[in-house]
């Protein structure tokens, strides 16, 4: 699993608010930025975490990726499975 | 001493015949090749003697599987299942046309929310940390874990009960296995409401975007799932989701289906109490809220499907997710069955089926198979309500030839034909064939959009 980056304190990119805990988009940093961030303690990666943007890429406009458990595919994703009458 | 053998003088009987020659041992137990051959003989014999007459005194009254007891059927035609599988297919190959981009806007702006959801949920920061993964309940179980927030209302059961096998239905109702069991953790409120409204969020996006990946050429989803005839939460996110379908179309939706159902199986006479009149009088208010209304719901269904004590208690809270009193539960449930004695006698005569012989050292007893009986009674109620869903749209499609495109087990989606409206004849020919299929039953339904 990738590593999900998380803002630690309540601060703001480019006209957007991140409080704490949330998610930022995977393409919002450039790489040297996001190590400048995490040095200076603002934000966090965490490979625990899925990143809600990655996983919902067709709506978050993000470029990377990340597929769904085959569990919650089946559970909550349309399927090919049938009961007959 | 020597060996001495002693030959006993046997009698010829005329039913077991003349007995083996038996031996007579020396002390030292010791006897003749012949001898042990004779006693091994007889030896097998008792033993299987004694084998089927235990048999005998163990037989079980029924057949080793239990006999499945007959439930009322419905009057359907021989060639319903053929048809039923024609259709379906039909629909298949019909899939339901999509608008791609309305689709794709309408899930950015659900995925904003499901971010709202989560800064939210992350607010409750004794519980949800920084790492917590709010999409998993291994994540969420283990930051309730943590925190000591995963206790539940229910009584744990003690060893002494253990022994004595009472409240095994206390313990399976207090489990926590998923995420649709965390309403009964009482220390966190705040946290389990808003893990729910991101659990319930995200579930909806995933179904969007598989509704996005699934969209042929030609803008049509094609699957299965839309002509299974299914129910529950995947079905409900569906219905989230159908201001992005192209072109006109109507619906119809099956209301209340499971309690019509229930009281057509246990042909109950008295009416079936409205849903907002009962609401009132359960709460003792004159405006229900909607929460007490889907408690009022949730209890009468709970009632119908022969729940009671801590399995109704956990049947309520699963569909509504409210914390009730186990008390409070049960004398509502008494008043129900009080009021409708056709459906307690139902379910008294249901339970007798499933109990079942078992041997035990006092010579055996009758024990209730509670696990089947359920899986009975879920099994059966599912197969009839995709009968009734079927049978439903099989009346749209005599109606309005070619437009049937997804079937729910409450709720079948049509997509117009023609501009010609048939709203009042659909009406009458569902109410015709639900009547013919299911005499004196009270089916509700509701016809919406363009049919």
């Amino acid at each position: 699993m990738r590593a999900t980056l998380v803002a630690i304190r309540h601060f703001e990119i480019g006209g957007r608010v991140f409080h704490h805990g949330s998610e930022i988009m995977p393409d919002l940093l450039s790489k040297e930025s996001a190590d400048k961030l995490i040095d200076q303690g603002v934000l966090r990666e965490y490979r625990e975490r899925r990143s809600l943007y990655r996983l919902f890429a067709p709506f978050s406009g993000a470029k990377e990726k990340e597929s769904l458990d085959d569990d919650e595919l089946n559970k909550l994703a349309l399927t090919h499975s049938r009961r007959s009458t | 001493m020597s060996s001495e053998r002693r030959i006993i003088e046997h009698e010829h009987n005329p039913v077991y015949g003349t007995p083996p020659i038996l031996p007579q041992y020396d002390y030292h137990g010791h006897g003749s090749e012949a001898g042990r051959e004779a006693t091994r003989i007889v030896s097998n014999e008792a033993a299987q003697r004694e084998a089927a007459e235990l048999r005998a005194l163990n037989a079980p009254t029924t057949a080793s599987k239990l006999e499945l007891p007959r439930l009322r059927s419905s009057a359907l035609p021989d060639d319903f299942v053929d048809r039923i599988d024609a259709l379906d297919e039909a629909m298949f190959e019909r899939g339901v046309a999509i608008d791609r981009d309305k689709l794709v806007s309408l899930g950015k702006e659900r995925f904003n929310d499901l971010l709202e959801k989560d800064r939210v949920a992350r607010t409750a920061q004794r519980v949800i940390g920084t790492t917590t993964d709010l999409s998993c309940f291994g994540s969420i179980f283990q930051s309730f874990f943590i925190c000591g927030a995963l206790t539940t209302s229910v009584r744990p059961r003690k060893p002494s009960e253990v022994f004595s096998g009472e409240g095994a239905d206390r313990e399976a109702a207090s489990k926590i296995d998923g995420f649709e069991d965390l309403w009964k953790t009482i220390s966190e409120p705040v946290a389990v409401r808003s893990v729910y409204a991101f659990h319930d969020a995200f579930a909806s996006l995933v179904l969007g975007q598989s509704l996005l990946e699934r969209i042929d050429s030609d803008g049509r989803v094609r699957s299965h799932f839309l002509c299974s005839g299914k129910g529950g939460d995947r079905v409900r996110c569906f219905r989230e989701w159908l201001a992005v379908l192209h072109g006109a179309h109507f619906s119809v939706a099956l209301v209340d289906s499971l309690g019509a159902l229930l009281v057509w199986l246990a042909n109950e006479k008295t009416e079936p109490p409205r849903p907002l009149e009962y609401a009132k009088q359960l709460f003792n208010v004159r405006a229900p809220s909607a929460q007490q209304l889907r408690i009022a719901e949730a209890t009468w269904h709970g009632f119908l499907l022969g729940h009671s004590g801590y399995a109704l208690w956990a049947y309520i809270g699963n569909k509504t997710r409210a914390q009730l009193d186990v008390n409070v539960v049960e004398t509502w449930r008494m008043q129900l069955a009080k009021s409708y004695p056709a459906v307690q006698s139902f379910h008294d005569e249901l339970r007798s089926a499933f109990y079942k012989p078992v041997s035990g050292h006092d010579g055996g007893h009758f024990q209730f198979d509670e696990r089947w009986h359920r899986q009975f009674i879920d099994m059966h109620v599912r197969w009839q309500l995709n009968r009734l869903s079927a049978l439903t749209a099989i009346a749209i499609e005599e109606t309005l030839a070619q437009s049937v495109v997804a079937r729910f087990d409450d709720f079948i989606l049509g997509e117009a034909t023609s501009k010609v409206r048939h709203k009042t004849t659909l009406d009458a020919r569902i109410y015709q064939k639900l009547q013919a299929a299911f005499p004196g039953s009270n089916f509700g339904f509701r016809i919406e959009g363009a049919a």
